[in-house]
């Protein structure tokens, strides 16, 4: 039987769950947000490792851990859009991808890191309009603009990419 | 294709992204990122403290010069009652030096 490490107990001692249960309740659903939001396996990982370890340092602090996380993750992985330049988002990860998906990320690649985020959040996560609002920071209100502003903009260049 | 319907081509491939497995290894970099962080930062502290006590032993002639505290070196495992009184007080505070 694998021995489960727990680094972190002596640092938390009040917490309940060890280090390596909360990484392994936590990380495919960390993974999924930022892989969604990023379409990059690479920078999914990059975000996943630093969302949980942002996690465990505060985790005997959290209320509603798996909304933490998902939300430091959205925003972490949406900083990262911001600092890729277009081109090397739009190569989005190449190993399963059929030509359709190519041109759905060339099109995402066109869209402002803010419409990238809100799509990938709706879309593939089924995130609540109050979850995408701390994650994008914006009032809930309106997100149902955005999104709409969002699909209109990717409508758009989908019909110049095609 | 060409007629395929945006939002669904956008849905299609955020279904395919959802089905690309996770990468089994950001666990154990998760957790050994944690250990190695804490274990260079233990480790580094420990450098630092060592060349410091032996720049300041070495230069015993230089007069009052505020260097390591008691919890500094208790950190580096060192005893601070081997030490003369005259090294330990200084000011109110544990200096070495």
């Amino acid at each position: 039987m694998e021995p489960i490490a727990a680094p972190m107990d002596w640092i938390h001692p009040r917490s309940s769950q060890s280090s390596d249960d909360f990484v392994r309740e936590y990380r495919e659903l960390v993974f999924r947000v930022a892989l969604a939001v990023t379409g990059r396996r690479d920078l999914a990982e990059d975000v996943t490792q630093e969302t949980l370890l942002r996690g465990l340092k505060h985790q005997r602090k959290l209320e509603d851990p798996a909304r933490w996380l998902k939300v430091v993750a959205a925003k972490r992985a949406l900083t990262l859009l911001k600092q890729k330049p277009h081109a090397e988002i739009a190569e989005r990860d190449p190993a399963t991808r059929p030509e359709e998906s190519i041109a759905v990320a060339q099109t995402l690649a066109k869209l402002s890191p803010e419409h990238q985020t809100i799509l990938a959040l709706s879309i593939s996560g089924g995130w609540s309009y109050e979850e995408i609002a701390e994650a994008l920071g914006i009032p809930a209100g309106t997100v149902a603009s955005r999104l709409h502003a969002a699909k209109e903009a990717f409508r758009k260049h989908w019909g110049v990419e095609r | 294709m060409n007629d395929r319907d945006p939002i669904e081509a956008l849905e299609s491939y955020y279904r395919e992204l959802g089905e690309i497995p996770i990468p089994t290894l950001v666990n154990r970099r998760a957790i050994h990122w944690w250990e190695a962080a804490g274990g260079i930062a233990a480790g580094a502290a420990a450098v630092v403290v060592a060349v410091s006590i032996c720049l300041n032993l070495g230069n015993s002639g230089a007069g009052p010069n505020p260097g390591l505290t008691e919890h500094q070196v208790r950190m580096a495992g060192l005893q601070i009652d081997a030490l003369p009184p005259h090294r330990r007080t200084q000011g109110g505070r544990r200096w070495l030096v």
